[in-house]
C-alpha cells in the first residue's frame, strides 16, 4: 500500500491506512513544504476542525506549517501542506466567505443554547421566545440561510470558535453568552475574516492581535 | 500632478517605494516587518478619469467583501480580496476606491493573512487619515 505524492501541490494522497503509516513514521517524501506539513501533523500544536460543511475538514498545525486533512474518492485521505496563512486562506475558500448584505440593527439576539438545532433545522424562529421584531429579523435571515459553519481550534492555550449563520441576507455569528445562551449577532464578511485571521492567535499560534 | 498624503501613524515609512503599476507603497516601518509572502503596508495610486469598473478577479482571488464607504472626504467603494497562492501564502488587499478630482484613486492595504490581526488595524487607521488633492 503506497501514497502518491504531488509535488506541485504539496499534497500526498492514499488509502487512510497508508497515510496513517506516513504519519506514524519519520519519513519526508516531496517538496519542503510538504516535509514541513508533515511535521507539523506528526507534532501538532494546534487542531483546527470545520463543520457545517458537507463533509467536515481537519487541519493539523505547528508554528510553521500545516497540513488539511482531505478525504478523497474511495475511502482515501489526502494531507495538503500549507504555510500558517496559507491554511487560513483555505479555511476561508472553504467556507464560502463572500460579500453578504449588512443586517440592521447589529444588535445580538439571544436564544437559549438548547432551541439553536431546531432554530437552524427548522429555519424558523417562531419558537425562540423573541420579541415581534426580533422573530421578523431572525426568521427572514433563517429563510435566506445558506450555511451554517464552524471553525473550532484547539491549542496550548485552549479552545476558540468562529461560528455563521451564512445567508443571502446577512452573516450573523454564533457566541456563547452567559445562563446557557447564544448571542446571534449581524456581522460582516469582513468583520468574520478578522475573526478567523485571529484563530491561531487565541490558543497561542501565531501572532497576538 | 495627483498628490495624496496621510499620518503614518509611526505604522508605515513615510517614504514610499514606487511599484511597476505606478502605485506608490509605503512599506511597514522596519520593526513590524515579519516574514511574509507580500510586501505589508499601504499603497496609493492615481489613474485618469472616473472608474469604469472592478477588474475581475482570477481564479486564485477570492472578493470577500464590498461595502460603501467614505475616505478622504468622498464616496468611496471598499472591497478586501484574499489571493491565494496555492497553499504557500494567502494575502489580503482591502482596498478603498473613490473619484475625487477627476481621478480614481485606490488605497490599498496589503499584509499577510496570518498577520493580519496584528497589522488590519493600523493599516486601516492609517488610510483612514488620507488625503488627496487634485
Amino acid at each position: 500500500m503506497s501514497v502518491v505524492v504531488d509535488p506541485g501541490r504539496a499534497e500526498v494522497r492514499g488509502p487512510a491506512q497508508a497515510i496513517r503509516a506516513l504519519l506514524d513514521g519519520t519519513e519526508e517524501p516531496g517538496p519542503p513544504l510538504l516535509a514541513a506539513g508533515l511535521r507539523a501533523a506528526r507534532s501538532p500544536l494546534v487542531r483546527f476542525r470545520v463543520t457545517g460543511l458537507p463533509q467536515a475538514l481537519e487541519a493539523l498545525a505547528d508554528a510553521h506549517a500545516a497540513v488539511l486533512v482531505l478525504p478523497v474518492e474511495d475511502g482515501g485521505t489526502a494531507l495538503r501542506a500549507c504555510t500558517p496563512s496559507g491554511l487560513l486562506g483555505l479555511l476561508v475558500r472553504a467556507v464560502g466567505l463572500c460579500p453578504r448584505p449588512r443586517a440592521r440593527p447589529a444588535e445580538p439576539i439571544l436564544v437559549a443554547a438548547d432551541a439553536m438545532a431546531a432554530l437552524v433545522n427548522e429555519r424558523s424562529a417562531a419558537h425562540a421566545g423573541l420579541d415581534e421584531a426580533q422573530e421578523t429579523l431572525l426568521g427572514e435571515h433563517l429563510d435566506a440561510l445558506v450555511a451554517h459553519w464552524r471553525i473550532e481550534v484547539h491549542g496550548p492555550d485552549g479552545g476558540w470558535y468562529v461560528e455563521v449563520l451564512d445567508g443571502e441576507r446577512g452573516l450573523w455569528t454564533v457566541e456563547d453568552a452567559p445562563d446557557r445562551r447564544l448571542a446571534l449577532t449581524p456581522s460582516g464578511a469582513t468583520a468574520v475574516l478578522d475573526e478567523i485571521a485571529a484563530l491561531p492567535g487565541h490558543v497561542g499560534l501565531g501572532p497576538p492581535a | 500632478m495627483a498628490t495624496y498624503r496621510f499620518d503614518p501613524l509611526g505604522i508605515v515609512e513615510t517614504e514610499p517605494v514606487v511599484l511597476d503599476d505606478g502605485s506608490t507603497l509605503h512599506e511597514l516601518v522596519h520593526e513590524l516587518r515579519a516574514p511574509g509572502a507580500s510586501r505589508a503596508g499601504v499603497s496609493v495610486r492615481a489613474d485618469p478619469g472616473p472608474e469604469a469598473s472592478v477588474a475581475a478577479l482570477g481564479p486564485d482571488e477570492l472578493l470577500i467583501d464590498v461595502e460603501p464607504a467614505e475616505l478622504a472626504g468622498a464616496p468611496a467603494v471598499r472591497t478586501l480580496v484574499l489571493v491565494q497562492l496555492g497553499g504557500v501564502a494567502t494575502v489580503v488587499l482591502e482596498q478603498w476606491r473613490l473619484d475625487a478630482g477627476g481621478r480614481r484613486w485606490t488605497a490599498t492595504a496589503t499584509g499577510d493573512l496570518a498577520l493580519w490581526p496584528r497589522l488590519a488595524p493600523g493599516l486601516r487607521a492609517v488610510i483612514a487619515t488620507l488625503e488627496v488633492e487634485p
